[in-house]
């Protein structure tokens, strides 16, 4: 009798140090979405790389990336060609040089470009540190507490093709400093950021 | 002639009347009861608009149905979309729609796969040109740039198997407009207050039966899914479109029709047994009212090959008009072995039957086919009244009672008719002068004045219409060839002018069904176009070697390029079941003489620039159709046409009466009353209604008619006292029946018959008043 018992607790106790991390886990989470969360205007300089079995070398672009919390997101790239995107809410203006060298502006609605719609919504919840509204696509996970932490998610549907099945995103403290989105394709989408210069 | 005899052939007569009556009654029976909307607008007069009315009819956008799934406030947004999500999955395996949408990305998937998969058969830039070392190295410099920008996700998936992006040239092509607003991924209205659900029904919008079984498993469906997914929140399921306003017509037409007669044979049937007291003249009269009917519905059946639900709720007004017959040859009726007096009551009453056929023969000819169905049952219905009153009630008919009028006319005080006269001529002066105040505006041609359907029923489907970005369905290119081949090409030959049409800016955007089906013809070049494997393989590694590109990158685009060069050419099977079928088979019509038809919707036409898009389409062998436009200038057309008939009308009337009473004073004062009667009436109807009608004008003409049976008696007044009293009295209880039957038409809820009873209801008064004021007694001479 006295067996079973510690049998039991043993089990019990067992199961209990299972689940010890994931609650320590999601108290973590909380913690560095609130430090996001906390945060205002953001402006940073980043490097993307595209890790791909089309090219030879990852091309690459750099610019800087905008967020005004909640909604405006804008990515201004000047290298290798100026190009500048600006997010507000649902309502997406694309603006490019044209052959002739002058601005060619077009708009569009975020919802109809579904393959940006999930990157725009996981970017702009991920900086606004909320983290209710990714836990409605991802399962996430975080294998590195703070301060030098690091994220993993995974979409909970399954992704189009060409879409993201996993993304991961380190950084220190509140600041996230890279991001890599693996695509259906097999690429490998690297954003790298930094302080704006 | 003796007894016997006299009875055998009365019973004769019964027995055909009963006979003639048991056959109508059958044909009635047989008879489809049609409700389209199409029978009370105007005819088509050019080849385009018999296209157009066809589509209207039986196009698949008549089969089209609107939904609109509301919310109280955009805060509950999230409620209608849930609901229509739930909605679209249930009427998608509902065997009463073929084809259902409502936005959702998945929607899009099935033609995004057609249009890639048949890429190299349906760009515009495919050309052997493009397959070249030079080609293929600019493409890829293109695909580059495409991959290092911000629309990479977009462009990455096609990157390996279509690096020349001939998919970007096939959409770009494709998507002139900008596409519906969504909300939560669906379409919704701009207020966010909507969600909006397109259906197609898998019967013809003008199957009103059909039509009706498959709202009913539509409102089933949307309760179920409210229920199931937002049972608390107020979402309320809204529906247009050509279908739903079938429905919705002719139930208020059943409503109104069966309303309405049961009202007006109560009132009738109740004010001529207060008056005449007698139930078995009720019971006669019924007979020439109902054989008038039963002849006029079963000649219309035979005629039109089907009754409308309008020329049943009109039917009614026969009832108020029949029993006129009745009543004057009750009360009129000489005492016996007094033949002479009846000759005149026969004569009186040939002449108003007449009249009145020709105040609707002006409707036979108007050009409406409602409205022609409408007369021709009037005016059988009319002439049988009044024949079956003639030659069958005087046998049955109890003994008059004297019925006196509780006066004399003409008054015994001359001052009193000068009075009435001047009262009549003041309100004739006053009613062309209303006229003439209003006379620029003073008809209106636009269609909603004389659409069949409630104001407000368009409102809801031009603002579901709007927010999924439908073509608003006013403008339209046609064009008709021979075969389908030859409509193809014709179509493909007119996109470049509508481009340039459309860069000058009098267009926004064109959906030419060309751009998802080439023709044959293009289909082939571009296939011929195609390079064999081994030299595309050749071409590309001298592409891909100076640049990043790995340089087994492109094998999928090789195997695709040798796969099309193979396949199949594309027909409209190969949409089968997409919404780029549905929009093909809208698109590309086979016509019933076997050649093709294509219809291409044109978007934000500038109106100052129209002409010159018409003239260059022209030039192409294609229509431009402006529906709004068109079809008010054709309602203009039947409206001066009709004026002609009206007048035609008017004359006949004046003809019929200067040949059987031969006395032109007689015949001068009928026409003075008539002309009054029908001047008052149009003044007072400008007055209350603002600007007339097509409608209007025919009803006028019903009032000409009607008016006339009054002025004959009016105008020849018997010169013994009781005689004239007791024609006084019929011809105001035949004046009563006619207008309760009419004003209870004018409150009917479907336009064309309030027009017409207001009309009736009004003339029927002017009508009295006026052949009052012209009143006279009959002179013997000659």
């Amino acid at each position: 009798m006295a067996d079973r018992r510690t049998v039991l607790q043993f089990l019990l106790a067992a199961a209990g140090a299972g689940a010890l991390p994931a609650r320590a886990q999601a108290d973590e989470l909380d913690r560095l979405f609130a430090l996001f969360a906390s945060q205002g205007e953001r402006r940073k300089a980043f490097i993307e790389r595209r890790h791909s079995i089309l090219f030879r070398n990852p091309p690459e672009q750099r610019g800087t990336l905008i967020f005004k919390p909640p909604l405006v997101l804008e990515r201004d790239v000047v290298s290798p060609r100026r190009e500048r995107v600006r997010i507000d809410a649902d309502s997406v203006t694309l603006r490019t040089e044209g052959d002739d060298g002058k601005p060619v502006e077009r708009k569009a609605q975020l919802a109809s470009i579904p393959q940006l719609a999930s990157l725009v919504t996981t970017i702009r919840a991920t900086l606004a540190g909320d983290l209710a509204a990714l836990r409605r696509l991802y399962f996430i996970t975080m294998p590195d507490p703070l301060p030098r932490w690091r994220v993993d998610m995974k979409p909970i549907e399954e992704p189009q093709a060409g879409g993201v099945m996993a993304i991961t995103m380190a950084g220190d403290r509140g600041d996230v400093t890279r991001i890599q989105f693996t695509e259906t394709t097999g690429d490998r989408t690297e954003l790298l950021l930094s302080p704006a210069t | 002639m003796t007894e016997p005899r006299l009875s055998t052939s009365l019973v004769g007569r019964w027995v055909a009347l009963l006979a003639a009556a048991a056959a109508c009654a059958w044909i009635v029976a047989r008879a489809p009861i049609a409700t389209d909307i199409a029978a009370f607008l105007p005819g088509p007069a050019t080849p385009e608009q018999r296209l157009l009315a066809e589509q209207l009819k039986d196009g698949i956008a008549a089969r089209l149905m609107l939904i609109g799934i509301a919310v109280p406030d955009e805060a509950a947004s999230n409620d209608a979309a849930r609901v229509a999500e739930a909605l679209v999955k249930r009427l998608r395996v509902d065997t009463h729609f073929t084809f259902v949408a409502n936005g959702a990305a998945k929607d899009f998937e099935r033609d995004r796969d057609l249009l890639f998969a048949g890429r190299y058969l349906l760009s515009p830039q495919v050309n052997a040109q493009e397959f070249t070392v030079d080609g293929l190295a600019a493409a890829l410099k293109r695909l580059e740039e495409r991959l290092t920008s911000a629309l990479a996700p977009l462009v990455r998936p096609m990157a390996a198997a279509d690096p020349t992006g001939e998919m970007v040239a096939i959409v770009q092509q494709l998507a002139q407009r900008a596409p519906p607003a969504t909300r939560h991924g669906v379409w919704f209205t701009t207020d966010g207050r909507t969600a909006i659900v397109l259906a197609q029904t898998s019967t013809p919008g003008f199957n009103v039966d059909a039509q009706e079984r498959a709202q009913r498993a539509l409102h089933a469906a949307f309760e179920t899914s409210r229920a199931e997914v937002a049972p608390a929140a107020k979402v309320v399921l809204q529906l247009a479109g050509p279908g739903v306003f079938a429905v919705e017509s002719r139930m208020r037409i059943e409503q109104d029709a069966r309303r309405l007669s049961i009202l007006a044979t109560i009132l009738v049937a109740g004010l001529l047994l207060l008056v005449l007291r007698s139930p078995r003249f009720l019971l006669l009269a019924a007979v020439p009212v109902g054989m008038g009917a039963l002849a006029g519905l079963a000649v219309t059946a035979i005629g039109f090959g089907e009754i409308h639900g309008i020329t049943l709720g009109f039917g009614l007004t026969l009832i108020g008009e029949a029993v006129d017959y009745a009543i004057y040859v009750h009360l009129q009726r000489a005492a016996p072995g007094d033949a002479q007096g009846n000759a005149r009551l026969w004569r009186a009453l040939l002449l108003a039957v007449l009249s009145s056929a020709a105040g609707f023969l002006a409707m036979i000819l108007s050009g409406f086919r409602g409205l022609a169905q409408l007369g021709v049952f009037s005016l059988v219905g009319i002439v049988v009244s009044g024949a079956v009153a003639r030659f069958y009630l005087p046998a049955l008919l109890p003994p008059p009672r004297p019925r006196l009028a509780p006066f004399d006319w003409p008054p015994a005080r001359p001052a009193v008719l000068r009075g009435a006269q001047v009262v009549v001529a003041v309100a004739f002066a006053l009613a062309i002068a209303q006229i003439a105040t209003r006379l620029p505006g003073l008809w209106t041609d636009s269609l909603s004045s004389i659409s069949p359907l409630q104001a407000g029923s368009g409102d809801l489907d031009a603002r579901l219409r709007g927010s999924a970005a439908l073509p608003e369905m006013r403008w339209l290119v046609a064009l008709e060839r021979p075969t389908r081949q030859q409509a193809l090409e014709a179509t493909e030959a007119l996109r470049p002018v509508l481009e340039q049409q459309r860069q000058a800016g009098a267009l926004t955007a064109f959906d030419s069904p060309a751009d998802i089906l080439p023709s044959e013809k293009v289909q082939r070049a571009r296939q011929l176009a195609l390079p064999e494997r081994a030299a595309l393989e050749a071409a590309l590694a001298k592409a891909v070697a100076p640049t990043n590109f790995m340089p087994d990158a492109f094998a999928p685009f090789v195997d695709a390029v040798a796969a099309a060069r193979g396949a199949p050419l594309l027909t409209a099977d190969y949409y089968k079941g997409s919404g780029l079928g549905q929009r093909l088979n809208a698109q590309v019509v086979a016509r019933p003489g076997g050649s093709t038809a294509v219809l291409i919707t044109v978007h934000g036409v500038d109106d100052t620039k129209a002409a010159g898009l018409k003239a260059a389409l022209h030039a192409q062998g294609a229509a431009v159709i402006d529906l709004k436009e068109d079809v008010e200038g054709l309602l203009a057309d039947y409206r001066r046409t009709a004026l002609w008939a009206a007048l035609g009308g008017a004359a006949l009337i004046f003809a019929l009466l200067a040949l059987q009473l031969r006395a032109m004073r007689v015949v001068a004062r009928i026409s003075v009353a008539l002309t009054a009667a029908v001047v008052i009436t149009a003044g007072i109807l400008v007055r209350f209604e603002g600007s007339l009608t097509l409608f209007h004008l025919v009803a006028l003409l019903l009032v000409a008619g009607i008016g006339s049976n009054y002025a004959i008696f009016f105008c020849r007044l018997p010169t013994d006292t009781a005689a004239r009293r007791t024609t006084l009295a019929s011809v105001l209880l035949a004046s009563a029946t006619t207008f309760i039957a009419f004003a209870l038409l004018s409150t009917s809820t479907t336009p064309v018959l309030h027009m017409i009873g207001t009309t009736v209801g009004i003339g029927t008064l002017a009508g009295l008043a006026a052949s009052a004021a012209c009143a006279a007694v009959e002179t013997p001479t000659a």
